[in-house]
């Protein structure tokens, strides 16, 4: 998705296009060409995300496109009130979270995104985009120039080119159905999306047909096609690669009645906690049942 | 009008605004009144901007804009009242950076001294400040970044009234952004000793050095104009 995010902003330099991409001393490597051929469009503002941040409400407020960039603890958590204030103040900043739930696996909890989901669609004025892979990466970056007011990126380190062949249906704030089913309803977001279609398609060769409901846009949030979606179905499961900010959300919708008789409610999430133990991305989200696996047997069970 | 005279007259209003509407911050906002009215009645041009780091001197702010008329009589006169978009901490009119939360302006004010150079602007951006926010650590990257970027462009005030909400600032913690401080980041920096003269504040603010960023440190008093004034009872009291 990085590369994506970096391709598409080159693009649209080299076809003229005015913006400017702020980091915070993040993303040695992946800048380089873009600082190379276009050093005007690309400050190291240093480690000083409060500010990186601050410059671009400036800079937002005076007119500009403007991309701010850090991992996404230090791009979200960081900066949370002086995202607020773009908010309060409607300027248009893209900020960029890079790492979702456990992507930097071996770094540890300083360097984990679980809460962003709750974090960032808590605040008014904001939109929230969880592209699932490269394409819709690209696609939802174009989208948000019709976007007038603040909205956060939030980027996957481990992500496919395309997950599915539906893109051309991308709309910011629109559910993306990417399979369509009638028993069980899936709402994912974000890279993890891959894991939600691998246990779909196993749960169909028992019979167990699935809707995937892929939510690229966290706010604002579908919630129509969610509750559409819902009525009749015998589960509906939120597969998420955070501390149950989609699950929330999916539920606030479905609050009161849903889904068709004794419909049942699965959340596969993030544990709430600070991980005590460290190893790679697929151990972690295993140990936690984020694994294609445990996800086919906990929906086939319920169904059942 | 004289500058002064305008200062004078504003004062009087302000007092009167938070006498009948019993508003806090009097204190804030009488100290840092005569900075605004320089800049607005004699600095400042169409292509300059202004933001109030310190937005809980929001009233003094809308009492100059209303007697520039960017703000409605209506408005002006519903501050305090239930229903007016016109807060305490500065929210109006659109196009004003809104704050309130301290620490944030000198970073905005960065943004938009980059954005202007950018675009090949004549505009400058003053940002005012209070003694205390600078101890918010994001003005001190702004000062750093504003050196780093040298934005000619870009002028700081701090109210320096020497009390922050609960304690004199010095016995909080020494001034932060002092002109040495700041000039070691890169800026021309210096103090203003009598920051309450209108006049000689516009003096000030349209002789500051080119090239690079500008600090002004403006001794001021907390609640100029009251009979209590450097008390910090006008941080929170509204005058009776
Ligand atoms: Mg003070």
């Amino acid at each position: 998705m990085r590369s994506a995010f970096v391709t598409e902003l080159m693009e649209r330099l080299k076809y003229g296009e005015e913006l400017y991409l702020l980091t915070g001393d993040v993303g040695w490597n992946a800048f380089d060409k873009l600082r190379e051929q276009f050093p005007k469009n690309f400050y190291n503002i240093g480690l000083a995300e409060q500010s990186m941040v601050l410059i671009a409400i400036g800079m937002a407020l005076k007119g500009k496109e403007v991309y701010t960039y850090s991992i996404l603890p230090f791009s979200a958590y960081r900066t949370f009130e002086q995202i607020r204030l773009a908010c309060y103040n409607n300027a248009p900043i893209r900020a960029v979270g890079m790492g979702v739930g456990y992507d930097y696996d071996i770094g540890g909890c300083t360097h984990f995104g679980l809460e962003d989901i709750q974090a960032m669609t808590s605040l008014p004025n904001i939109t929230v985009v969880s592209p699932a892979d490269s394409r819709e990466t690209t696609m939802l970056l174009r989208q948000l120039k019709g976007i007038k007011g603040p909205a956060y990126i939030r980027l996957s380190k481990n992500s496919e080119p395309e997950l599915h062949n539906r893109h051309d249906n991308i709309k910011i704030g629109q559910a993306l159905r990417i399979m369509d089913g009638k028993d069980v309803l899936i709402v994912t977001t974000g890279a993890i999306t891959k894991l939600a279609i691998e246990a779909a398609r196993r749960l169909e060769e028992d019979g167990i047909s699935c809707e995937i409901l892929n939510m690229h846009t966290l706010k604002p949030f579908d919630g129509d096609s969610v509750r559409k979606s819902a009525g009749g179905k015998r589960a509906i499961a939120v597969i998420e690669e955070n501390n149950g900010g989609l699950a929330k959300l999916v539920s606030i919708e479905l609050s009161g009645s849903y889904g068709g008789p004794n419909c049942r409610f699965i959340s596969f999430r993030l544990p709430d906690e600070f991980n005590k133990e460290v190893g790679r991305r697929d151990w972690m989200l295993e140990r936690v049942g984020l694994k294609a696996d445990a996800v086919y047997n906990k929906i086939k069970l319920a169904v059942e | 009008m004289e500058l002064q005279s305008i200062a004078d007259s504003l004062r009087q209003e302000v007092i009167s605004l938070h006498r009948d509407r019993q508003l806090p911050h009097i204190g804030s906002a009488l100290s840092c009144l005569d900075v605004m009215v320089a800049l607005y009645f004699d600095v400042m041009t169409a292509e300059d901007t202004f933001i109030l780091s310190k937005g809980h001197a929001g009233t003094a702010l809308y009492s100059v804009q209303h007697r520039k008329g960017l703000i409605p009589d209506n408005l002006y006169e519903g501050i305090g009242r239930n229903g007016s978009p016109l807060a305490e901490h500065t929210s109006y009119p659109e196009g004003m950076v809104k704050l309130g939360s301290l620490g944030n302006g000198l970073g905005i004010g960065v943004g938009m001294a980059m954005a202007n150079k950018m675009d090949g602007s004549r505009g400058k951006v003053y940002v005012l400040l209070s003694d205390g926010e600078v101890q918010e650590g994001s003005t001190l990257e702004g000062l750093w970044i504003a050196g780093r970027f040298r934005l000619g462009n870009l002028v700081a005030i701090v109210d320096y009234n020497r009390w922050q909400a609960y304690d004199r600032t010095e016995d909080v913690l020494p001034l932060a952004c002092t002109d040495k401080a700041a000039s070691g980041y890169g800026w021309s920096a210096k103090h203003v000793m009598d920051g309450n003269d209108t006049q000689k504040m516009a003096v000030e603010l349209g002789s500051l050095a080119a090239g690079t960023p500008n600090l002004l440190i403006a001794h001021t008093t907390l609640g100029k104009g009251l009979p209590n004034e450097d008390d910090l009872s006008t941080h929170y009291k509204p005058p009776s």
